[in-house]
Formats: structure tokens, sequence, C-alpha cells
């Protein structure tokens, strides 16, 4: 469809004959009043332009965007949305553009007369610089809003969806996407005559490039996680693919910052180990941890079919999963002595696991790490499936975590049981430190298993039924 | 038309629907009707691919909804119980949106708008915002927005919920013309008195189960209850009738009894001719229509019934 009526809709609302007219008039006469009261430099004004630009694309816009989402729940036509025959494409950028029209075209004015001072300001300059700034502003603004429809569609699936609390935290969270990719801007300096250079995977690219890449590739992913999430709400199957390309990306990505050519091979699986683990956490916290969910994936891997099974597989699971390839990877690289070395004979392999005990702390601190990931994870799920802190598991979860990692190392310390310290935090250095860890787990995962039979516990109000089939669909 | 086939939906803790199977007639209006919680709502929204259940399928015709939820909305329509409408735009508006969401060709739209608000009597509030239309003009805006693509199925969750009246009859009116019109119709509701207006169908759920599904309309059962009403000091009416063939399940109160009695025209006719001939003073001879309420409520004995039995006795399939 080449014209969404999410959009056509939205432009009925936002852009009336009045608000389209009285736009212009408004910033002309503020651009007018500067010129009459201080008569800045253009370059100055083609400053407040730019800071015009972010404050209406930066604050206004992203609330705008998760607001109209926000309005659609509360007003009681979502349903009625879902119910439309519109592609889940169609319905992201609908809202994307449509649900901030008018910022965007308030913004776009702003845009033209940064454009405008800046090149009476410096006619001089090369205008390719000027570009590149267009360019980084205009993606981060599109990153911003991506990021706010995501954390609202978010929300609403992990329905906590409060409409002022949802709309705060999407405009929260844009506003830090657009903050990172616009201080970037700022950082690279593209009006100025020397650019930077950013180091990655030992080639040197200009700052100024490789940040309009970045950006671009993100706010690529960011609207492929608004569709994705559109499509789960429109009802379709999706399968963790999107997801797990995304965090080899990253784990990629980050991997191709390693300042030091010592080792490159095992800090960069070590990069890419810490990338997989960070985004386990941030998938546990951003996914409904519905038990009926867990429940139905688990019954379809019990009966085989791992295709449907797929459609359950948790976020979480997928990201610990890559990240404990990379982290055992990071673990055998620190045992070969650094690099990945093909061993000629078995006998000097099985020296070589042989010396695992001996060979670098390193090598513990990553296996401590992936256990105490694992530890979280299963006992935050087990938070989860307690059936009175369902609300509010997450965040009593993170209140837990920050004690355990934070406060209880200090206490331990303190009081003088530093050789506990492997209990609560990851710095083993030997495998009985790693013992500590590994008991959690199974600490936690005997928990979680007892939560686990009370939480998907189905009363059937109506007789003694057996499970149904699931071969049916 | 509707075709449901084991669907099983959980909620953490509590099962919503249970092994419901059930076919829907083209052109027919179901009235979905049990207690609050039983699972109506959860079992329409299954049905318009709004939710996925745990297990079985849903076929609209041919096409499993579950598998292609945008095809299945483009040929159905939903007003959920809480519904919304954009109050800052017009009728014309809305309904356009609407048009445009479901894919009705730009070239259509306006035709479709039309004939929507035509159906709906809301011609002359078109250039009206619907923020400002009376309750029972959103009702039937709502309406139109879920049928202005023609669906072959519409589900409406509680459709005169909060409805006064005389808009509860202009509801009745209207379904029944679209029924007229070809549409296949599935409605909720735990208000038995509205849906008896217009149902031809009756669906009883009941503790995430179909308890019952069963035409209402009496002509199409092969015997039908007969009330005959004589007028007062006649006592001659039990026993004419207990000599006639066919006449079972007598009920007397005051002048007026009611029997079972074979369903067909002819045997009607025959069994007044009977009675006239017999000089008796017949005041009214009527089909006596089995209220919905009263349908439901013995569905619903009998189900407690059967479920008691096993306790009682050996055990009972309950259709497994």
């Amino acid at each position: 469809m080449w014209f969404s009526p999410e959009l056509q809709r939205n432009l009925w609302l936002q852009l009336s004959l009045g608000r389209v007219l009285a736009a212009p008039i408004l910033i002309g006469i503020v651009v007018a009043a500067l010129l009459a009261s201080w008569n800045p430099a253009p370059s100055h004004l083609a400053e407040y332009a730019r800071w015009g630009f972010v404050l209406l694309l930066g604050l206004w816009s992203t609330r705008r965007v998760a607001d109209s989402l926000a309005e659609e729940v509360g007003g009681g036509t979502w349903e009625s949305q879902r119910m439309s025959g519109m592609s889940a494409w169609s319905m992201v950028w609908g809202k994307l553009i449509g649900g901030a029209a008018f910022p965007w075209y308030c913004a776009l004015i702003c845009l033209g007369l940064m454009v405008w001072f800046a090149l009476k300001a410096s006619p001089a300059d090369p205008r390719i610089a000027l570009g590149y700034q267009v360019a980084t502003l205009l993606l981060a603004a599109v990153l911003a809003q991506a990021t706010a429809l995501v954390v609202a569609l978010l929300l609403l699936r992990k329905a906590q969806f409060r409409r002022r609390l949802t709309v705060t935290m999407a405009q929260i969270a844009g506003l830090l996407a657009f903050s990172v990719a616009v201080y970037w801007e700022y950082s690279a300096v593209p009006l100025a005559a020397e650019i930077g250079t950013v180091r990655w995977y030992r080639q040197e690219y200009p700052a100024n490039q490789f940040y309009l890449g970045s950006v671009a590739i993100f706010t690529v992913w960011a609207l492929v996680a608004g569709w994705r999430l559109m499509r789960a709400e429109l009802l379709y199957v999706n399968r963790p693919w999107m997801w797990a390309l995304f965090t080899l990306f990253c784990m990629g990505y980050t991997a191709g910052f390693v300042p030091w050519d010592v080792e490159p091979l095992t800090s960069r699986l070590a990069s890419a180990c810490i990338a997989g683990l960070v985004l386990t956490y941030a998938a546990f916290f951003a996914e409904a941890k519905d038990p009926v969910r867990y429940r139905w994936g688990l019954a379809r891997f019990k009966a085989l079919q791992w295709w449907r099974a797929l459609e359950f597989t948790p976020w979480w699971l997928i990201s610990y999963v890559l990240a404990a390839i990379a982290g055992s990877a990071t673990i055998w690289s620190i045992v070969m002595g650094g690099e990945f070395v093909w061993q000629s004979t078995w006998a000097a392999e099985l020296q070589r696991y042989a010396s695992t005990l001996t060979l670098g702390t390193f090598a513990y601190v990553f296996a401590a790490l992936l256990l105490f990931a694992l530890r979280d994870m299963l006992f935050l799920l087990w938070f989860n499936f307690t059936g009175k802190m369902r609300g509010r598991a997450d965040l009593s979860g993170l209140v837990v975590l920050a004690i355990a990692y934070g406060p209880l190392p200090m206490l331990l310390i303190g009081a003088g049981g530093s050789q506990f310290l492997s209990a609560v935090w990851p710095v083993a250095t030997d495998p009985i430190g790693l013992a500590w860890p590994a008991a959690e787990v199974v600490a936690a995962g005997i928990l979680l298993l007892m939560r686990w039979r009370q939480a998907t516990r189905i009363e059937i109000l109506a007789d003694d039924r057996e499970e149904p089939s699931i071969s049916q669909r | 038309m509707l075709s449901v086939r084991h669907m099983v939906f959980d909620y953490p803790g509590h099962r919503a629907l249970d092994d419901v199977s059930f076919d829907i007639e083209p052109k027919s209006i179901t009235a979905l009707v049990g207690p609050n919680g039983a699972g109506k709502s959860t079992l329409l929204r299954c049905c318009a691919a709004l939710d996925r259940p745990f297990a079985g399928e849903v076929k609209l015709d041919d096409l499993n909804i579950h598998d292609a939820p945008r095809l299945a909305h483009q040929r159905m329509g939903f007003l959920p119980d809480f519904y919304g409408l954009y109050d800052e735009l017009t009728v014309r508006q809305c309904l356009t949106y609407r048009a445009a969401a479901l894919g009705v060709p730009h070239g259509d739209q306006a035709a479709r708008v039309h004939l929507a608000a035509e159906r709906m009597e809301i011609l002359d509030r078109l250039g009206d915002k619907a923020g400002t239309l009376s309750r029972g003009l959103r009702q039937r805006l709502a309406i139109a927005q879920a049928i202005i693509h023609e669906p072959a199925l519409l589900l409406l969750d509680e459709p005169a919920a909060g409805l006064d009246p005389e808009a509860r009859m202009g509801l009745s009116a209207v379904l029944r013309a679209l029924r007229d019109k070809g549409m296949t119709i599935i409605v909720s509701s735990h208000i038995l008195a509205e849906l008896e207006d217009y149902s031809t169908h009756m669906l009883v759920i009941r503790e995430g189960r179909i308890l019952h599904h069963r035409a209402l309309d009496p002509l199409s059962k092969q015997r039908v209850r007969i009330r005959v009403e004589v007028a007062d000091g006649e006592h001659r009416l039990v026993e004419l009738l207990s000599h006639e063939g066919g006449v079972t399940e007598i009920t007397l109160m005051g002048s007026t009894c009611t029997f079972e009695y074979p369903a067909s025209a002819v045997s009607r006719h025959t069994l007044l001719k009977h009675l006239m001939a017999a000089d008796l003073h017949v005041i009214e001879f009527a089909i006596d229509e089995q209220g919905l309420q009263e349908a439901y409520l013995e569905q619903v004995r009998a189900a407690e019934a059967a479920r008691a039995l096993p306790k009682l006795g050996p055990k009972i399939g309950l259709g497994r």
C-alpha cells in the first residue's frame, strides 16, 4: 500500500489548515524578533535553529509517537486497528510519520532555517559536511521515534500499559537514542575542517562517515524491531530470527572496537560475549514472562514440534546461548594461548585441555560470568512466575540484583569474607571459585522448577479432562 | 461458514476455553450466551484472530484464520465490548479510514461509506464529529465501521450494553436486516431478552465449555410446543387432547394448555380442525415459542445434572 490509511488518519487529525499556517508564521515571528532585538550572527541563528529541530523531534515527537499508540489503547480503538487489513509495516510508518506529523512539520522548518543560516554564515565551507550534519540529524530523529514506538509496543506486550508511564518511558528511551546519535553529530564537528577518525576492526574510518553509517544501521534495526513487534500485535507468527541476527550484529559491532592488537581474537570474543550478556538482560526485561506462553512453548518442544516451538522461544535465551558460545570460545581461546591454533595431534590437544586449570584466570572469569547470568535469569523467572509478584516482578528483580551486585559484595569484604567473594561476584580464579555460582544456578533452578509447577497448574473447573492435544495446529 | 475445532485457551492458572468445537451456519444469528467469566469474550477474540489459542483451529470457510489473520480480517468484522471511536474525526472520515484500513479499493470507498451509513441510518450524520454523537448513534457508527467491507461474518461482543430500550430495538432491526443481506452474525451477551428478538441459534458456554448449540427457530424442529387457550368453563380440552395422536407432555394452567405436537403445518391444521369440530371454545391456538432464557436455563440445569451424575454412578463422557 503506497499510502498508509494510518498516515492519512493522523494527517487529518494533526495537520489542519490552521496549524499548517500557524507554524511557519510563529517560527517566522521568533526569527524576526531575534533579528530585530539582538541581530545575532547567521552561525548563531543556525545553531538556534538546530536546537529547535533537536527539541521538537527529541522531546515532542518521541512523546507524540508513543502517545499515538497509548491513545489507541486507552481510547479502545486499538482492537479495531488490530482487526484492520493493514500490514504491520504500513501501521509502523503510519504511526511513525503520522503520529508526529505536526512536530515533524515544525522541525523541518527549523532544519530549513538551519541550512539557510549555515550557508549564509560560511558559504565557502564544504557543503558536504553540512549534508552529513543534516543526514545525521534526520536519521537520529527517525531512530528516536522508532525507539519510542518500540518501547511503547514492548510495554503494551508486557500488559503494563499505564498511559502516562508508558509514554514517559518511551519518550525517555527515544530521547536517549536521539542524544547518543546527536552527540556523535556534535562530537564529529562536521563543519570543522578537522574530522576525527574511528578505529574499527583495524581500519580507520572518518568519524562523521562512521557515525552516520552507525546511526543509519541502528535506525534500520529500530524500524525492524518496530515492524516485528507490530507483527506480533497483529498475530503474525514471529520466530526469533531477527533477534538472533540483532544479537550477532551487536556482538560483531562491539567486537570491532577492541582498541588493542594484543590477542585481538580473544579480546574480540570476550567483547562479543559481554555484548551478548548485556542483550540477554535487556531482552529479559523487555519481554513479557507469561508462564502460559512458556508452558505452550515447552509443550511444543516436548511434542517435537520444533518449528512451532521456536515461536515461543524467549529472546533472552537466544542471546544467552549466543553469549555462551562466544564465552566458551573466549575460554577456549585463552586456553589455546590467546589465539585459535589448530593442534596437529590429539595428544597435544589433550595436553591443552589438561592445562585449562592453570591457564589464565580470565577463563574462570568468563565461565563465572556465564553462570551468574544464568543464575540471574532463573532467579528472575522465579520472581516472574510468583503470582502475587507478577505485576512488579521486573522492578523487584532489578532491586534484588542491584543489592546482590552492589552492597552485598562490599559487606562481604568489610566483614573480612573476601574468600567468599566469588559467591556474589564473577571473580573466580580457580575451579572452586566456579563452584559457588554453579551451586547457585542449581538452587535457582530447583526454586524455579517448584514455582513453575505451581504457576502452570491449570484450574479446569469442569472435570478431569486430559491435557489437550496440540497436534491439531 | 465458521468452524471451530478443539480450541483451548489458557490464562495463568485458569483454562478459559476447554476443547471448544462448534460450527456456525451461514446466514444465521447465533446468540452466544453464558454467565460472566464463562469465556464468551475470549471465544469471540479467538474467532476474530485477535488472540491465538493454545490448541485447536478456527476456519472461516477454508481459511485457517490464525495462519492468515490479515486475510481473515478482510472477511470478518468485530465489535468488542469496549470499543472506541476517533472522536475528533467526522463520521465520514471514520468510515473512510476504516474502509481504507480494511483494503477497500480507493474508488469504492465513497460508495461503501454511503451504503454502511445508510444501513445504520446515520446518513444525515456523516458531517458530524464522532465525539458529538449519542451513545446509540456511536453504536451504529461502530457497527457501520465493522461492516463497511461487507464481511461474511460479524462478531459482536455485548453490543447492547448501555443502550436504552429504543436503541436496543433499533439494534435488533439492524441485525435482522444484516442477516437478511446474507451476513452471518455471532452476538455475545448475558442479557438474554435482547438476543431473543433476533437470534436464530443459541450457543451456550459455561466454564469454558460449550454446553449446547442448537437452532431456536421452532419451525426447524420436528416437534413444537403448542399453546391452546379455551374459554372459561370449558373442561374438555385435556380429555380431547389425550385422545389425539402425537400429543405428549400436556401441561394445564387454568384455561390454558401446552403440549408437544408434530411441527408440520398439516398436522397442526388437522388438530385445530378436530378441536373446532368438537365445538371446543378455543380462543387461542399458537406455537409456544420457548424463551431464550428458559432454553438457556434448561441447558444449564441439564449440564449441572450431567456433571453431578458421575459422582453418583458410572462415569458419563462429555463428548469425548
